[in-house]
């Protein structure tokens, strides 16, 4: 009787497995020829809960690509990891196709998604120091992620988060997590504008060191994009982290602390419209809608509307 | 007189040959993306908003290839210039992890 039941377990089991992979193997359509291997590591990344659709169409533009079987196995290798640890797998995947776009190497391709699943690792590695709640950890890994691929160093993240940790030991949570969202917002947008990724920190750091607020920081940057829409932005933050140093308004040194939006909507700036110069007068303020967008367009030809910004 | 035409004539053969990238903001879901390249035959614009699929540019009237695309902000971006990646210069950029670039359209 024992027996009996033993052989119904495994029978069943085995007809289960056999279904799940010939399934994945149809939704896929993985050509008859790749083993098993494939079949069944394909099969359990769609099970082990990449949205079906994400991961039979990763799949698909792989072998549309001619990706070899053993780069296919690889690439979905590291999205099942991710999975496992909880990282977010739309970045991993999105660099597939990136690189496909691209036309990069399947080699290339699948090198490149495991820098992006590392630095998710990292990120959140970071983020998890902060805080133990999920909504927070996706916040900040995510932002934090999002300043490492811009420039930021790794060695230089950890150094800003561990002031920040500082930081927060003499604020309320609620506030410190504002704060360390502003910082990490605002190394991000400076890098992605080509500013290293030590004067970036340097200046968030001086920020800290002088017990800036959330508030404070967020003018800091929006007075940066808008005042570094143009010039040095290399110099321009130099300065900034040499104010907050010597207790000057970083903004002031610019001559004019206008609050300056981070690139407005005038809605006649056609084609040649900056983002946002900057006001000319007023004191900080938490950026705005930047007024002036617009002027000093480089020639735009009018056009019918819109917030005219330039792509550099 | 002849002065002037020859001064024009030497601005538009400088600007014929040099690229430049701008764009414009129609409404809240609507960019158009300018790109000046004089040499280039067939330019695709790809960007993360749909997973990089390719879609044709066109050139405008003024030289320009020109395509109007539902990016949000934060989108990466990069072209294909004749089969090639092809990243102009633009004001926010980050890594690609192919040893490039990509824009980031930050309004």
């Amino acid at each position: 009787m024992k027996i009996k039941i033993y052989f119904t377990v495994i029978c069943f089991s085995l007809f289960l497995a056999a279904v799940s992979v010939s399934g994945a193997e149809k939704a896929i359509e993985i050509p008859p020829s790749w083993s098993n291997e494939l079949k069944i590591t394909a099969g359990s990344v769609v099970r082990t809960g990449l949205a079906t659709n994400d991961g039979v169409l990763m799949t698909r533009a792989m072998i549309k690509s001619r990706f070899e079987e053993h780069s296919i196995v690889k690439a979905q290798r590291i999205v099942a990891k991710a999975l496992e640890n909880n990282l977010p797998v739309a970045p991993i995947v999105n660099k597939a196709y990136e690189g496909i776009a691209k036309q990069a190497s399947a080699e290339s391709i699948v090198k490149a998604m495991e820098k992006v699943r590392s630095r998710y690792e990292h990120a959140y590695g970071i983020a998890s120091q902060l805080s133990s709640r999920k909504e927070v950890v996706d916040k900040l890994g995510y932002n934090l992620a999002a300043a490492l691929v811009a420039g930021m160093t790794r060695e230089d993240a950890e150094q800003l988060v561990s002031r920040l940790q500082v930081r927060m030991r003499t604020m309320q949570q609620a506030q410190g997590l504002d704060l360390v969202a502003e910082c990490l917002l605002t190394a991000r947008d400076m890098v992605r504008q080509g500013v290293s990724s030590g004067t970036a920190t340097e200046v968030v750091t001086q920020g800290i060191e002088k017990a800036f607020s959330a508030q404070q920081i967020r003018s800091m940057r929006n007075a940066f994009m808008s005042h570094g829409a143009y010039g040095a932005r290399e110099t321009l933050a130099k300065s900034y982290a040499d104010a907050i140093r010597d207790g000057r308004d970083p903004q002031g040194r610019q001559g004019g602390s206008g609050s300056g939006g981070s690139g407005g909507s005038s809605g006649s700036s056609g084609s040649g419209g900056s983002s946002g110069s900057g006001g000319s007068g007023g004191s900080g303020g938490s950026g705005g809608s930047g007024g002036s967008s617009g002027s000093g367009g480089s020639g735009g030809s009018g056009g019918s509307g819109g917030s005219g910004g330039r792509g550099r | 007189m002849l002065r002037r035409w020859l001064v024009m004539g030497g601005m538009l053969w400088l600007c014929a040959g040099c690229a430049s990238h701008h764009y414009i903001t129609n409404n809240h879901d609507s960019v158009t993306l300018y790109l000046r390249l004089a040499d280039a035959d067939h330019v695709q614009f790809a960007s993360s908003i749909d997973k990089y699929e390719l879609h044709d540019s066109r050139k405008n009237g003024l030289g320009f290839w020109e395509i109007n695309q539902a990016i949000t902000p934060g989108s990466k971006y990069f072209y294909i210039v004749d089969g090639v990646a092809y990243i102009p210069d633009c004001r926010f950029k980050e890594n690609d992890d192919f040893g490039s670039e990509n824009c980031l359209y930050q309004p």
